[in-house]
C-alpha cells in the first residue's frame, strides 16, 4: 500500500510537471495568447538549447565554452570565500577580540550589493577571471563567515565546560568541541555561499567578458533573443541544483557520518 | 444591530472623504459663452511617446519639446530617456514608447519588433573612434591600406590586440572595418564586451590595447593624451543614427509622424543657422543628464555631427547606413540572414516624402 502511495504521488508530480508545459506550449505557439518575445515556447528553447550545444552564434561560443567560463569563475570565487570566510568567521566568534576588529568592517561590507563593486574591481584586478572572481568572492565569503559564527555560538556552555575540565586547552575545544558542534552550520553556510556564488555570477560577466552564461545571457538581452535568455537562466538553475546535490553529499558523509 | 449600523456609518465616512480628492482645475475658468457664436473648436492633441537616449541623437525631440513646437502643431512629446539601446529596445518590446532616436540598435529593433525606420536625422560618425595608448605600437604604421591613409597599424601590431567595445554597436562595426582593412579576421583579434563608461575607466587603467569610444567620451580621452588610431571618418563609414517607429503606432498615425518629421527639420535648421544656440542646446541637455561638458568639446561634437535639414531632406536617402549595418551584423553571425530583408519591408521613406513637401 506504502509502495502504492510512492509511486502515485510521483505520477502526479510528473503529471503537473507535463502539463504545465503543455499549457505553456498552448499559450505561445499553438494559441499564441503570449508573445514570443516576451515569451518563448518550451519547444523554442529545447531547439535552442541543442543548437547552441553546438553554434558558436549570435554570442560567439557554444554552450559549453560558457558553462566551463562560469564554473571557474564561480569555483574560484567560491572556494576563495570559503577558504577565508569559515576560518573568519570560527575565529570571530570564538575569539572577542577579533570579533571586536572584524565585525564592523564586516557589516559594512557585507551590505553593499556585489555588482556596486564593479567599478573598484576594474581598477584592483582589471578586467579578467580575478577581477570577476573577487566579485564572486564578495557575495560568497558572506554566507560562510555568519554560519561558521553562529555555528561556534551555538556551542554547548555544558560541552565546553565539561572539556575544561578535562584540562583541554582553549585550542583543543575549539578544534576537538565547538567546531564539531559547528559543522551542520558551516555546511549551510557553505551551500548558501555556492548558491550565492553562483547567482553572482551574471552580475561578475558585465564586467569585461568574452565568454560565460552571464555574458551570453547578456548578449541575447542585446540582441532580442529571450530564448536563450531562457536557455541561460534553465542552465544556470540546473547546474546550480546539481553543486547543491553535491555538497548535500558531502555534508551526509562527513557531517551525518555517512547515513 | 448597532454593530452593523457602527460600520455602515464609517464605510460611509471613508467613502465621503475621496468625494474631495478630485484633480484641481488647471484650466482657468471660460469666459461666459456669447449665446449667439459658434461654439470654440477643441483642437485635440495626441500624445507621442518618445524614447531618448543622454546624448546628441535626441536633442531635437528635447528641443521641440522645450520650445512647445509639438503642442503648436497637434501633438506633445512625452519623453523618456534611457541609459542605451539595448534598454530602448525591451521597452519597445513592451510597448512603452511610439517613436525613438536610436543608433544602431535600430537594427534590433527592426529585426526582433518590426519597428520602422522613417529617417536617419544625423550624420553621427565623428567621434566613433577607436584609440590606444601613445606608446602603442600600432602607432608606428600609418596608411597601411592605401585605401585609408589616416588609418594606424597593420596586420602584425593589430594581430592579437584586445579591443575593449559595446558589442553590436556602432563602435563594433567600425572596429570590424579596421580589421577587414588590415586583412585580418574578428577572430585575429580579441573583442572584449563593455559599455563606453566602463571601457574608458578599463582602459585609462591599463587594460586592454585599444578602446572603443565615442561622445561624450572620445574628447576626454584625446585630454589625457590618448591617439585615435582609427575611426568612422578615417575608414570612410557613412554612419547615421536613426529615427525609428513602434509598427503598432506608425499605421494609424501618418499624419502625427509627417507633423513630428516637420519639426524635426524645423529644429535642424535652427541648429545649422545658429551655432550658438545649438552648442547651448546641447549643453542644456547634456546636463539635463547630469553631465557637465566643456562648452569647447561639445562645440566640436556637434558642429561634426550635424543634422540633416530640410533643405538636405529632399535629396537624403533613409537606410542605406542601417542596411549596412545589419548586413554586418549578419556577416559576424549576430542576426540571421533571412532577416535582412526586413530591410527592405521595414524602411520607409513616404513620412520623409510628405515632410518635405511642407517645407518650399
Amino acid at each position: 500500500m506504502k509502495q502504492n502511495s510512492k509511486y502515485k504521488y510521483k505520477i502526479i508530480s510528473a503529471l503537473s510537471i507535463i502539463g504545465f508545459f503543455m499549457l505553456w506550449q498552448l499559450a505561445t505557439d499553438v494559441l499564441h495568447i503570449v508573445p514570443v518575445h516576451m515569451l518563448p515556447s518550451p519547444l523554442t528553447i529545447a531547439a535552442t538549447f541543442v543548437e547552441k550545444l553546438s553554434d558558436p552564434n549570435p554570442d560567439g561560443s557554444v554552450l559549453i565554452v560558457h558553462i566551463i567560463t562560469s564554473l571557474q569563475i564561480a569555483a574560484y570565487g567560491f572556494l576563495l570565500g570559503a577558504v577565508i570566510g569559515v576560518p573568519l568567521g570560527i575565529f570571530m566568534a570564538w575569539y572577542k577580540k577579533i570579533d571586536m576588529l572584524v565585525k564592523p568592517v564586516f557589516d559594512l561590507v557585507r551590505t553593499i550589493p556585489p555588482i556596486g563593486w564593479i567599478p573598484i574591481m576594474i581598477l584592483w584586478f582589471g578586467i579578467g577571471i580575478p577581477a570577476k572572481a573577487a566579485i564572486v568572492f564578495l557575495s560568497a565569503f558572506i554566507p560562510c563567515v555568519i554560519n561558521s559564527y553562529s555555528g561556534i555560538k551555538q556551542t554547548s556552555p555544558v560541552h565546553i565546560w565539561v572539556a575544561q575540565t578535562f584540562g583541554a586547552s582553549n585550542t583543543t575545544i575549539l578544534g576537538k568541541v565547538a567546531i564539531p558542534t559547528a559543522l551542520p552550520m558551516i555546511f549551510t553556510g557553505l551551500k548558501l555561499s555556492l548558491n550565492s556564488a553562483w547567482t553572482t555570477l551574471v552580475a561578475a560577466e558585465l564586467l569585461g567578458a568574452t565568454s560565460g552564461l552571464g555574458y551570453m545571457m547578456q548578449m541575447a538581452r542585446m540582441l532580442i533573443r529571450p530564448d536563450i535568455i531562457v536557455v541561460g537562466m534553465l542552465t544556470i538553475g540546473v547546474i546550480g541544483i546539481l553543486m547543491s546535490a553535491g555538497l548535500d553529499y558531502l555534508e551526509i558523509r562527513f557531517v551525518k557520518g555517512g547515513n | 444591530m448597532r454593530k452593523g449600523i457602527s460600520v455602515l456609518l464609517v464605510i460611509i465616512l471613508v467613502l465621503a472623504m475621496f468625494t474631495g480628492c478630485t484633480k484641481p482645475n488647471s484650466e482657468p475658468a471660460a469666459a461666459p459663452a456669447d449665446p449667439g457664436a459658434a461654439a470654440p473648436e477643441k483642437k485635440e492633441v495626441k500624445t507621442i511617446r518618445v524614447a531618448s537616449l543622454p546624448s546628441q541623437i535626441s536633442l531635437p525631440l528635447y528641443y521641440i519639446s522645450k520650445q512647445g513646437w509639438d503642442v503648436e502643431n497637434g501633438f506633445k512629446i512625452d519623453l523618456t530617456t534611457f541609459p542605451s539601446g539595448a534598454p530602448v529596445n525591451e521597452a519597445l518590446g513592451a510597448d512603452l514608447w511610439d517613436v525613438s532616436a536610436i543608433g544602431a540598435a535600430a537594427v534590433m529593433s527592426v529585426v526582433g519588433y518590426d519597428a520602422i525606420q522613417i529617417f536617419s536625422h544625423v550624420d553621427a560618425g565623428e567621434g566613433i573612434n577607436a584609440m590606444v595608448r601613445k606608446d602603442s605600437p600600432i602607432l608606428k604604421v600609418k596608411g597601411y591600406n592605401p585605401a585609408y591613409p589616416e588609418v594606424y597599424g597593420d596586420p602584425e601590431t593589430l594581430k592579437g590586440a584586445t579591443i575593449l567595445l559595446p558589442v553590436g554597436s556602432g563602435s563594433h562595426f567600425q572596429i570590424s572595418k579596421w580589421i577587414e582593412a588590415m586583412g585580418l579576421k574578428e577572430t585575429d583579434v580579441k573583442l572584449v564586451h563593455m559599455d563606453y563608461a566602463q571601457g574608458f575607466q578599463a582602459f585609462k587603467a591599463g587594460e586592454g590595447d585599444i578602446v572603443c569610444t565615442s561622445y561624450p567620451f572620445t574628447p576626454k580621452l584625446v585630454a589625457e593624451g590618448y591617439v585615435t588610431a582609427s575611426s568612422m571618418k578615417t575608414l570612410n563609414i557613412p554612419y547615421f543614427d536613426n529615427i525609428v517607429v513602434n509598427r503598432k503606432y506608425y499605421d494609424g498615425n501618418k499624419d502625427v509622424l509627417v507633423s513630428l518629421m516637420e519639426q524635426l527639420l524645423r529644429a535642424a535648421d535652427v541648429f545649422r543657422s545658429d551655432e550658438e544656440l545649438y552648442v547651448d542646446a546641447m549643453m542644456e541637455w547634456y546636463k539635463l543628464n547630469g553631465q557637465e561638458m566643456d562648452k569647447e568639446n561639445v562645440r566640436a561634437e556637434v558642429t561634426k555631427k550635424p543634422f540633416v535639414t530640410s533643405v538636405e531632406a529632399k535629396t537624403h536617402q533613409i537606410g542605406a547606413s542601417l542596411k549596412m549595418q545589419a548586413q554586418f551584423m549578419a556577416s559576424i553571425g549576430k542576426i540571421k540572414n533571412e532577416d535582412l530583408n526586413k530591410f527592405d519591408t521595414n524602411i520607409k521613406t513616404e513620412i520623409l516624402e510628405e515632410t518635405v513637401k511642407r517645407f518650399k
